[in-house]
Formats: C-alpha cells, sequence, structure tokens
C-alpha cells in the first residue's frame, strides 16, 4: 500500500485536511518506545484507491527541537515496514504561505519528493488573495494544489493526482540561521516574481478588532464567563439528553420484568448488565460536550489567547501559559493531557505540569461529581451547573497551590519559552467538531465501559456470593463484597462512610465512574431504581450506620467530592506518568502524595463538620 | 528607545546568548527575521506578554523573548 506522511505546522489545516482525506477512520498509535502520538488511516472508501496517511505533529521545521518535532523527522526519515521511503504531502496554510514554505525547501535540501497542499483557500478567496499555483508548482519542483478543509473542495483533485516515487534517497537536514534566511530571502523573490503579495493587514482587521476587546481591559472577564460557560454548560445542556438515556434504560427493566419470570437470570441481566450499561451511557452527553466545547474553543482560535492571558498568573505558580492547554485538557481526559505538555520546553516547567494536571477535574469524575451535587442541592438544574462550574475552579485552585508548593523544590529549568502563534479567529468547522467529539466521546466508552461493565458485573456477584443454606443470595453484609469492605471500614470511619461506601472508593481505582455503579450495587440499589437517580439518592439520604446516625451527610459528602478532586485513582495516568517524565519514583511518589492528601482532607472536612454541627 | 503601539518598527537584531539557545532557535524557527517590519499591538494586562505582529506572524512574546529583539 501506498504512503504518505502528511506535516505542516500547527495551525496550517493539517489535521482537518487528514480528516477529509481518511473520513475520520483512522487509529491513533504511539511512537515506538514513546508517548508521542500520530494518526494512521487509510484513505476513504468513497475514493477507491488503496493509500494510507500518517499524520504527525505539527513541526516548524525539519531539524527538531522537541519531542514532538523528533517524532515528526523520524517518522518522516526511516524506512517504513517493506524498506522503502515514504512520499510526503506538506500541508501549508496559504495565509501565511511565505514563512510555511520553508519546510518545503527544507524538503527539498533532505532529498523528499513532495506534493503541497495549500489550506484555507476559503480564506484566500475572501481576502481576495490569489495565488499562482501552476508558477508555484514550477519553482518548487512539485505539484501544489488548493483545498477548502470548509467544504472539502479540491479533495478529490489532490487524490487524482497524487504521485508515488519509489527508491530515492534522503540525507539527514543540517539546517542553519543561513540557510533560513537564503530560504526566506528567496521565498520572497519567488513570490515577489508570481505578484504574491501577502497582505496581512487585510485578513489581521477583524482579529485585531475581535482582540482588542478579548486581550483587552475585558480579557479575563471574558476568560471567566467562557470557562465558566464551558464548564457550566455540561449540566445545563446535557441533563435533558441524561433523563432520556434514564428513561429508556427504565423502560427495557420495565418491559423485561413484565415479560420474564422472576430467575437469577432476569436479575443479572436487570441489575447487574443493564445497570452497567446505563452507568456508562448515562454520562455520555456530558462528556460530549465536554469534548465539543474544548473543540470549538481551540478551533476558533480562542485557546492560545487564553493562554496568553494566563501566562502571567501561571508563571507566579512556576507554570506557564504554555501549561494552559496541557491543563485544560485534564478537564476531558490526563493521559493525552499528559502528553500535551511535550509542548513545554523547560523540564521543570513541565514536571510541574504533569504533577498538577492529575488534580484537573477530568470526565472521569463527572459521574461521581453529578451524583454527589445532586445529593446536596436536589435538582435544581442552575444552581447544579453553578456548583460543577465551582468544583472545576475548586479544583484550579487545589492545582495552583500545588504547583506553588512543588515549585519551591523544583531546581529552576533553562531556556523556557512562550513564543505563542496567535491564528486569526476563525468560524469553527461545525461538522468537524462534531465528528471530533464522537470520536472522543466513542473512546471513553470503548475505554471506560468495559471497566465499568466488568467491575459492575464483579460486584453483583460478589454481593449474590456465597448462597446462605436455602441457596438464596445472602443479605450483603454476608456477601464476600461485604466481608471485604467490613475489613475496610475502619479505614474509611473517619472521612464518615461505612464500608459499603469504602467498596465503592476501592473500586474507583479501577475507573473513576466505577464508583456510581458500585455505589448502586452495595446499597442495593436495583437496576430500575437506579435508572432513576432520584432513587438512589433516596437510598443514600436514608443510609445509616448500625448505631442509626446518617451516613451521607453534607460533611461526608463534600468530604466525598473532596477526596474525588485530589485523589489520582486512574492507573492509566500513572503509567503515563512514567513513561512522560522517565520516572518511576516521580510517578509513585505523585500516587502516594495525592492520594494521601486527598484522604487527610476529606477527614478533616467531614470531622470540621462533625464537630461543628454534631 | 521608548515603544509606541501600532508603530512600525524593523527588527534591527534578534540577540543571541546561551542560556536563551531555545528562544532563538524557536524564534528563527516561526519566521522572525532581522531586517523584517514588526508592529506591537498591545501588551496584555498585569505585566502580562507583549503582542507584536510581523508580516503575517501574529505572536505573544514574554517580556524576556520580546527584549531579545532590538527594534529599530
Amino acid at each position: 500500500m501506498k504512503t504518505y506522511v502528511l506535516i505542516g505546522t500547527p495551525n496550517s489545516g493539517k489535521t482537518t485536511f487528514y480528516n477529509w482525506l481518511t473520513g475520520s477512520h483512522f487509529k491513533t498509535v504511539n511512537y515506538p518506545g514513546s508517548t508521542v502520538e500520530y494518526n494512521v488511516g487509510d484513505i476513504s472508501p468513497d475514493y477507491g484507491e488503496k493509500f494510507k496517511f500518517i499524520d504527525t505533529p505539527g513541526t516548524y521545521s525539519l531539524d527538531p527541537k522537541g519531542p514532538d518535532e523528533e517524532v515528526t523527522a523520524s517518522v518522516l526519515f526511516e524506512l517504513d515496514k517493506e524498506n522503502k521511503r515514504k512520499n510526503v504531502i506538506l500541508v501549508v496554510d496559504g495565509l501565511h504561505l511565505g514563512r510555511s514554505l520553508v519546510m518545503a525547501l527544507q524538503l527539498k535540501k533532505a532529498g523528499f519528493p513532495f506534493t503541497v497542499v495549500v489550506t484555507m483557500h476559503d480564506l484566500l478567496e475572501k481576502y481576495k488573495e490569489r495565488i499562482d499555483f501552476s508558477k508555484l508548482s514550477a519553482w518548487l519542483g512539485a505539484d501544489v494544489f488548493p483545498f477548502n478543509g470548509q467544504t472539502g473542495e479540491g479533495l478529490k483533485e489532490i487524490i487524482d493526482g497524487l504521485k508515488i516515487k519509489e527508491n530515492f534517497e534522503v540525507q539527514k537536514l543540517n539546517w542553519t540561521y543561513l540557510d533560513q534566511q537564503q530560504a526566506r530571502n528567496s521565498i520572497r523573490i519567488a513570490l515577489n516574481e508570481m505578484d504574491r503579495h501577502e497582505n496581512s493587514e487585510s485578513f489581521f482587521k477583524t482579529t485585531h478588532k475581535v482582540d482588542a476587546f478579548i486581550l483587552g481591559r475585558w480579557g479575563y472577564a471574558f476568560f471567566f464567563i467562557i470557562m465558566t460557560v464551558l464548564f457550566a454548560s455540561l449540566f445545563w445542556l446535557a441533563t435533558p439528553f441524561a433523563d432520556g438515556i434514564e428513561f429508556l434504560f427504565a423502560k427495557a427493566v420495565v418491559l423485561l420484568e413484565a415479560y420474564f419470570p422472576a430467575s437469577q437470570w432476569r436479575d443479572f441481566i436487570t441489575q447487574a448488565l443493564l445497570s452497567g450499561f446505563s452507568s456508562v451511557l448515562v454520562f455520555v452527553p456530558q462528556i460530549f460536550l465536554l469534548f465539543f466545547g474544548l473543540g470549538v474553543l481551540e478551533s476558533s482560535g480562542y485557546l492560545p489567547r487564553a493562554a496568553a492571558l494566563i501566562d502571567h498568573p501561571l508563571r507566579k505558580m512556576g507554570l506557564g501559559g504554555r501549561a494552559f492547554v496541557p491543563l485544560l485538557s485534564g478537564f476531558a481526559c490526563a493521559v493525552p493531557a499528559l502528553m500535551a505538555t511535550r509542548n513545554i520546553s523547560s523540564r521543570k516547567e513541565r514536571l510541574l505540569a504533569m504533577f498538577v494536571i492529575p488534580l484537573m477535574s477530568c470526565s472521569a469524575r463527572v459521574p461521581v461529581f453529578g451524583l454527589l451535587i445532586a445529593f446536596l442541592v436536589g435538582d435544581n438544574v442552575l444552581v447544579s451547573g453553578l456548583f460543577m462550574a465551582l468544583l472545576y475552579f475548586a479544583s484550579l485552585l487545589i492545582g495552583a497551590i500545588a504547583a506553588l508548593i512543588l515549585s519551591r523544590y523544583l531546581p529552576e529549568g533553562k531556556d523556557q519559552f512562550f513564543l505563542m502563534e496567535l491564528p486569526i479567529y476563525r468560524a469553527p468547522k461545525w461538522k468537524q467538531l462534531v465528528i471530533h467529539a464522537l470520536q472522543k466521546t466513542k473512546s471513553y466508552v470503548v475505554r471506560a465501559g468495559p471497566i465499568i461493565l466488568f467491575f459492575s458485573l464483579v460486584l453483583w456477584a460478589g454481593a449474590q456470593f456465597p448462597r446462605n443454606e436455602m441457596g438464596h443470595s445472602p443479605e450483603l453484609a454476608q456477601s464476600y463484597v461485604g466481608r471485604l469492605g467490613h475489613l475496610m471500614e475502619p479505614f474509611f470511619k473517619p472521612m464518615g462512610v461505612d464500608w459499603r461506601v469504602g467498596v465503592g472508593l476501592i473500586s474507583a481505582f479501577a475507573a473513576r465512574e466505577v464508583f456510581v455503579s458500585t455505589l448502586a450495587v452495595t446499597m442495593k440499589v436495583t437496576a430500575d431504581e437506579e435508572t432513576q437517580p432520584k432513587e438512589l439518592i433516596e437510598v443514600m439520604k436514608s443510609a445509616t450506620f448500625t448505631d442509626g446516625s446518617k451516613i451521607f451527610t453534607y460533611g461526608s459528602v463534600l468530604g466525598l467530592i473532596i477526596f474525588f478532586i485530589v485523589a489520582l485513582q486512574c492507573m492509566s495516568t500513572v503509567a503515563v506518568q512514567i513513561k512522560e517524565s522517565g520516572s518511576v519514583k516521580l510517578a509513585l511518589m505523585q500516587l502516594a502524595s495525592l492520594n494521601l492528601v486527598a484522604y487527610v482532607l476529606a477527614v478533616a472536612v467531614n470531622q470540621t463538620y462533625c464537630f461543628l454541627f454534631k | 528607545m521608548a515603544l509606541e503601539f501600532n508603530k512600525e518598527y524593523h527588527i534591527k537584531k534578534i540577540h543571541f546568548n546561551e542560556a536563551h539557545g531555545g528562544t532563538y532557535a524557536r524564534m528563527i524557527d516561526l519566521g522572525l527575521m532581522e531586517g523584517m517590519k514588526i508592529k506591537i499591538i498591545r501588551r496584555l494586562q498585569q505585566q502580562g506578554p507583549w503582542v507584536v505582529q510581523a508580516d503575517t506572524l501574529y505572536l505573544a512574546l514574554r517580556d524576556e523573548e520580546f527584549s531579545m529583539l532590538e527594534l529599530g
């Protein structure tokens, strides 16, 4: 199969082009020996041909300056499985042609045959910018094609025009400042001869006007409002959809119970299987919205500006603006967020960001917070949404305090740069954003779903056995789950919770979301009840210790929330942390310290509540 | 020299020192070159980064990065 490597600068429209090429059917793989990711996908079946495309991390040069760029260079220079060189598609931003073509000259110098795809064709037309593609092609000695990322216009011509060249030699690139200067000069002369003058004033006009507001006096207020709306809308917008999913599962349980006689199998399906599925799927709307919202901020061009705004405050904590995007990604999932720290040049700043990222409230915490917030404030969607936003800000605050403390002990890093390119504002590509958010949501369901389902089934079985003398299910306290929980109860008691919640907390180390389904099992909430959260919350409200005192009080529930904000329970995060930091010791220290602090804070909150109100 | 916003300058020199070798290399990769026209658009609040436009490059730079550019 013919393989092409796609390379281009960040924000060049490379991944949008890649999504059009592959029809978004691709898999993300790790570069061997590292956690740096790139995408590999076959051409969309609509086009018949058999091509494979590799989408590499964005790079400014073929002479790598960081882990991301090293992967791009390695993918480019190494031979494929059939010991052949890969052909290259260079994706360049049509609005920044002068700068982007430097990489074309680097490819030429290294000896690569390549095709150039000029993106942002829609914007070129909007700003009446003209590129003479045939002259450019003649000058570069390579095919040059225009492409419109909004509509996909030009894709067929590109695919039809792709040529493959085999058996060519390349040499490692040695690119000096002088080479760069000569390249820029020759590009300027060539573009002048093509009568191409990049009129930056025209396409920056709107951007400057918007920036006067976004980066001006009201910059911080605007930043605060955007972040609040993003996180509060996870509740405001997702609730009707989550209710719909719950309704469907409740109906399924009612139907099964109506048509099938009572049996262990029926209980297994309604109480274990459907309960497990329900606890996975009910949070899909919130997770979709989170990824969609982050996508809107990124594609509109706001994220780099937010990073610039927040750079100065973050520096006071030993971090910097470049840590902002990884930290924000941490609200979706810590694993890709840790990988995103690769764009931080300073080792100290990167280690700090990597330590703080697991404190950002990831999507796995959403189900847990959803349940605990509903317990505290009832079904008032407005208050619940604001409470959720408050929790996100609380996780930011705790992260800031942790960074502030840690930065005192880490040695100073060398040469940390910010240098953030601010793209022009663009209308988000809605279709692409929906596809992207759906892919991420699917990835969540595929990754977390089986774990949650497995634990739901194991816990259900653990609550059903050993059978009593009559051959029936035992009382929960006598079941395997109950016995294990009782063993651990002294440890959880200071947090104000009993063994049933303790089992939930332990199970959350498999996946945080499992806490909710585990609680449903240990609280003996049946599937149809669990699909109506009010019932689960009612069970929580009436749950008592053996002495009759309430288990779920404001103190113990707030303590649980704090515990979930701080605790590092995700083993995938620990594994990636080891790879990215290159230190098992550091990752284990992080695991131990965050969980210890989480436990101490939860105990402190509950004990303070007991001291004040009991 | 007191610098003014929205006034066009030229980059006379990009100062290199060992401690900021990475910053210097990144500036070059981004496309900042000596002799290039540059305009200071604004400085973000609380002594935050400088926002500059050089050709089609629109960039936020920290104070120490900005001071590597000698403008004239």
